[in-house]
């Protein structure tokens, strides 16, 4: 909602040649395109086909039994649905203390490394200043440090500050990762945007903030999306930290939870549970982008033009 | 280097010793090894899944009898085996170490060695039947020279033989083989008889599976000292020893005759394989018994098809050394309640709860073995295999899971795939050493 | 052009001067010489307290003997052994096959991932809506399953006994292929079956990555190179290539990173025991460093990794403070 109104705001300071950008969009050559467009289509749902088809396999293995995971002639239908490893997760008592875990530190993780984030990106995108290639290379580097090498140290930390074995440690934990990434995607967005925009705005009468906030926020939403989702992604699905610095059972999370699925010395795995609840798992992040893929695809970008 | 290492441990040993005894003094109110004194306090115990799932009932009466002993509330932490080891390196050093845990026996020594856990030496008597705990699993909680008492044996594993009755009966074999030449003159019979199943074993033996292979040399070889010796501060590799390869080599003409499409893989798959009905025998645990005839995830058809038997071995009523795998339970030295925790342990493991439990897993004692084998016929192979001669690994605290198995299971898969098992074994053997020896 | 440029003659100069604006905002340039600061204090702060520490550690590691838990339970028995870690890791075979290995590995997937994901990414703004949306939900699928439950699924569908692929390549032709063992020969398990599941593991993110930077491409800039005549493949390289450059050297360079540490798809593949065929760097610092406790070691070995990165992606570091300064 307050994106329509700053893109608004947007399109009437825009120069003319983006205006008509928009008409000629909608009025493209339409019979040769029609049959290329259907050429493309194909093409795009052999990849989306390709694509999908380990986790068609993986969804498979939850309404079969073991012992059809490997066959002579695999089974590309499964000729009865046995629901029973939906029944064994949703019956896991678990299941809801994990998931509210893993949301907590997801969400937190998201929404502090995006904050921090953006204000950075902003700085070395739009300013110059002492230190700014220092900075820029420090977050490239923080990348290149492998996590598990890190995970004694963070501990050390963690415990020391007393946050061991809490949501928030390990919420502070994965803002090594998400920042440094939000850092360097969102600016390379940001980059993009014509400085002219933030110098139109501001002869209009806005502050620097307040250009910043009709313009330039708007123009990084999908980056914001596209960085929002990695970071959740990673956060969501990150084992190692989360399993190190949370024992108690109450703050266990969804990965760790998969793992009680896996083969122990007196149990077998159960594949069927590990994939339903993988899948499970996997909704909420593909459910969040559907939402957010509206916004981006609502045309916020079409402005965006540099030179 | 060596003697550095030995020179290191022992000072790190007065060093922690000494660290702890202030910190006791200081902090977690002098409690005695063994304490009932508990009224108004909480303590923390992390077990495995493996007892959520399978003895929840042994857990909640040591819970309840431990609460009516001492007036102290009991919480267990359910973990789980993947990435264990890093999570024990950090939970042992923190304020907030557990007061009790359960943790594999490979996994014990460096810990032990690290002083990382209560010495329980001097309250072993006050442990239920703990002059009978199986030798193996005894042997994992004690100090690198055996005289001193750190971990609590819990309950053991060992694998054995499952094979489909019906289909060594089509094939003329009635009684179970007893000897290792038997079994092989039952499976080329089990195997002829299937000759045109596509991919069929009638023993699978998965190239990764090192526990099994391992078996086969410790029982040409014997087993003690097996995989690598130590004089007292440096190890020397076993694995090369002709008598072990003579085992090996057992181990391999089975494999290569008998097994298909295993090379590259380790056990994990073969209940599935075993349930599609490729497969004439396993050795495996004996729960897989029941992983096989699941249905859900095997096929419940089997039930009354399939047979257990201890791992023949070279002689009639000798079988193959199983590896005694199991877990173990130990105080840290950090608890906040070391002594409430050693209690809970004392009660978890009397007669009462390990009778209880040997209805799920091997329990942690001779005494009881004969209540395990009376369950089932599967419990009467694994028990069998248990109380017999059994392996472990080197007792070190440098052995590494990621490092020396991996590096057994990559020997024994390039065996599998037609390579000498000499040259195989001695490289394995370089990286084994040097990993116990603190390269 | 932002407003503290003005005190410098830069590529954009020419502009400034065109605008009498400038002026106007260059009085506003004190206010802007701390704001830079006031911007990147909550990550300078979060960054020193979070990861600061732990690198500094890292560092010190190095250059300790803590090869056993029992160093890290004792520290009066930590000693500094100067650059004798160093010269074991560096001296040791192993780590240098491992390093080879990942380099090959990194440098398929990179190629493979990076030029499937743009072909994708364009692939996408050509679609029907129905067909963006399913492909993009695809994808997000493939995103969001973790990488340990994809390195099992991988292994099933490439497993020698029954597997999916075997069977796909049994009936389109290939006779031997029903029982091929995929994973008996590192050099094919590892640049075919790992690659596969690593690229397919970083296509959703390319391709949805990509394609949200294409639209910055001003489709008018597009149409015009239309009409004087460019062929798409020019209008590609010179109208949107220069549009999504920052993302897409970006998204090479963090591909470099990850691929280069890759490590959980590979242990999942390979049951836990990867062969010395498939030790890649990643590997290699989990079996020998972390999950063996010899956290001195695997100090080394990410400090290392750290340096080899460093020295491929110099060019690319160098090119964004350039483009950074032209901005």
């Amino acid at each position: 909602m307050a994106f329509t109104s700053s893109q608004k705001a947007v399109s009437t300071r825009l120069p003319k040649p983006l205006k008509a950008s928009k008409e000629s969009r909608s009025e493209r050559p339409a019979n040769q395109n029609r049959w290329m467009t259907g050429a493309w289509n194909t093409v795009a749902i052999g990849f989306a086909v390709v694509m999908g088809f380990p986790i068609y396999w993986a969804a498979l293995t939850t309404v079969k039994s073991n012992r059809d995971l490997l066959s002579q002639n695999p089974t590309f239908w499964p000729r009865h649905f046995d629901l029973g490893s939906y029944s064994t997760i949703f019956n896991d008592p678990d299941l809801p203390t994990a998931l509210e875990n893993t949301a907590i530190i997801t969400v937190g993780a998201v929404i502090a490394g995006l904050l921090v984030g953006l204000l950075a990106a902003i700085a070395v995108a739009r300013f110059r200043f002492r230190g700014r290639n220092f900075f820029i290379v420090t977050m490239l580097v923080v990348q290149m440090v492998p996590l598990l090498s890190l995970i004694i140290p963070l501990f050390l930390i963690l415990k020391n500050i007393g946050l061991y074995n809490t949501l928030f440690g390990v919420i502070i934990a994965y803002l090594v990762f998400t920042i440094p990434y939000v850092v360097w995607t969102l600016r390379s967005f940001i980059v993009n945007i014509p400085k002219e925009l933030d110098e139109a705005a501001m002869v209009d009468g806005c502050t620097r903030w307040g250009a910043f906030f009709r313009v330039v926020l708007p123009l990084t939403v999908p980056g914001l999306v596209t960085t929002g989702v990695y970071c959740w992604i990673q956060a969501w699905n990150e084992f190692i930290i989360a399993n190190t610095m949370l024992s108690d059972n109450n703050t266990h999370t969804g990965m760790v939870w998969l793992t009680g699925y896996s083969a122990g010395p007196t149990h077998a795995a159960d594949y069927g549970a590990q994939m339903a609840g993988s899948l499970l798992i996997s909704l909420p992040v593909i459910i969040l982008f559907v939402i957010f893929q509206k916004r981006v695809a609502s045309g916020l970008t079409a402005g965006a033009v540099k030179g | 280097m060596k003697r550095k290492i030995a020179v290191a441990a022992a000072l790190a040993s007065v060093l922690t010793a000494a660290a702890c005894s202030s910190s006791s003094t200081a902090g977690s109110s002098k409690q005695a090894t063994l304490s009932t004194d508990g009224k108004g306090k909480t303590i923390n115990v992390w077990l495995m899944q493996d007892a959520q799932k399978g003895w929840p009932g042994v857990v909640d009466a040591a819970k309840k009898q431990f609460t009516a002993e001492t007036g102290a509330n009991v919480n267990i932490q359910w973990q789980t085996w993947t990435n264990y080891s890093t999570k024990l390196d950090t939970a042992l050093l923190s304020g907030n170490a557990p007061d009790a845990l359960e943790l594999g026996n490979t996994q014990t020594a460096k810990y032990i060695a690290a002083n990382s856990f209560v010495d329980l030496s001097s309250v072993k008597d006050k442990f239920d039947n703990s002059s009978s705990w199986l030798d193996s699993l005894a042997a994992s909680g004690q100090s690198a020279d055996h005289t001193k008492t750190y971990a609590i044996p819990y309950y053991a594993g060992a694998r054995i033989m499952i094979y489909r009755k019906d289909l060594f009966a089509a094939a003329g074999v009635t009684t179970p083989p007893t000897t290792l030449d038997e079994l092989t003159a039952d499976l080329t019979k089990v195997k002829a008889a299937n000759s045109k199943v596509p991919n069929f074993s009638a023993l699978y033996l998965p190239g990764k599976n090192w526990y099994t292979a391992v078996s086969f040399g410790a029982g040409t070889y014997g087993v003690n000292n097996v995989i690598a010796k130590s004089d007292g501060s440096k190890f020397t590799g076993t694995l090369t020893d002709p008598t072990f390869i003579q085992g090996i080599q057992t181990w391999d003409t089975l494999q290569k005759n008998f097994s298909s499409g295993g090379t590259t893989v380790d056990e994990t798959t073969q209940d599935a394989l075993m349930a599609k009905g490729n497969i004439a025998a396993i050795i495996g645990n004996g729960w897989e018994v029941g992983s096989v005839t699941d249905p859900k995830t095997g096929d419940p058809s089997l039930a009354s098809k399939l047979g257990t038997i201890a791992v023949p071995g070279t002689t009639a009523g000798q079988p193959t050394p199983a590896f005694l795998g199991g877990s173990d339970l130990a105080v840290p030295t950090h608890a906040a309640n070391p002594g409430l925790g050693a209690e809970f342990l004392r009660i978890f493991t009397n007669t009462a709860q390990q009778t209880a439990l040997a209805k799920f897993a091997i329990p942690n004692n001779k005494t009881l073995l004969p209540t395990y084998e009376a369950v089932s016929d599967v419990n009467k192979a694994a028990g069998a295999a248990a109380n017999g001669k059994t392996w472990f690994i080197p007792n070190s605290q440098f052995w590494s899971q990621a490092s020396d198995e991996v590096a057994l299971q990559t020997a024994f898969s390039a065996i599998a795939a037609g390579g000498d098992p000499t040259a195989a074994l001695t490289t394995a053997q370089t990286t084994i050493i040097g990993d116990l020896n603190g390269g | 052009m932002s407003v503290i440029d003005s005190d410098r003659p830069t590529a954009s100069a020419g502009r400034q001067d065109a605008s009498p604006k400038s002026r106007w905002l260059s009085r506003r340039g004190v206010a802007d010489g701390y704001m830079p600061y006031v911007l990147i204090v909550p990550a300078v702060v979060v960054m020193l307290g979070v990861i600061g520490y732990p690198i500094f550690k890292l560092i010190q590691l190095s250059f300790q003997n803590v090869n056993a838990y029992l160093y890290l339970a004792a520290p009066a028995l930590v000693r500094y052994i100067g650059f004798d870690g160093f010269t074991k890791v560096l001296s040791d075979p192993t780590f240098w096959q491992s390093v080879e290995r990942s380099v090959l590995l990194t440098v398929e997937v990179v190629v493979l991932s990076i030029g499937l994901g743009l072909a994708f990414a364009v692939l996408l703004n050509r679609v029907s809506n129905w067909a963006k949306v399913t492909v993009v939900t695809v994808l997000m699928f493939v995103w969001a399953i973790p990488a340990l439950v994809s390195g099992t699924v991988f292994s099933w569908l490439f497993n020698n006994t029954g597997g999916v692929v075997d069977y796909i390549c049994y009936e389109l032709g290939g006779k031997g292929m029903l029982d091929h063992n995929w994973f008996a020969n590192p050099t094919q398990g590892l640049y075919v079956v790992v690659a596969a599941c690593v690229v397919w593991g970083a296509l959703p993110f390319l391709v949805i990555g990509l394609n949200a930077a294409m639209t910055q491409v001003p489709k008018e800039l597009v149409e015009a190179s239309k009409i004087d005549g460019a062929s798409p493949w020019q209008s590609f390289r010179h109208v949107v290539i220069p549009v999504i450059r920052p993302f897409l050297l970006l998204s090479t360079a963090l591909s470099f990173i990850w691929d280069f540490q890759v490590f959980a798809q590979i242990w999942a593949l390979r049951q836990n025991s990867p062969e010395p065929g498939y030790q890649t760097i990643g590997v290699y610092l989990y079996a020998q460093g972390v999950a063996s406790s010899h956290y001195s070691r695997s100090a080394v070995v990410s400090i290392a990794m750290i340096v080899l990165m460093l020295g491929v992606l110099v060019f690319y570091i160098r090119q964004v403070i350039k483009i950074g300064e032209q901005d």
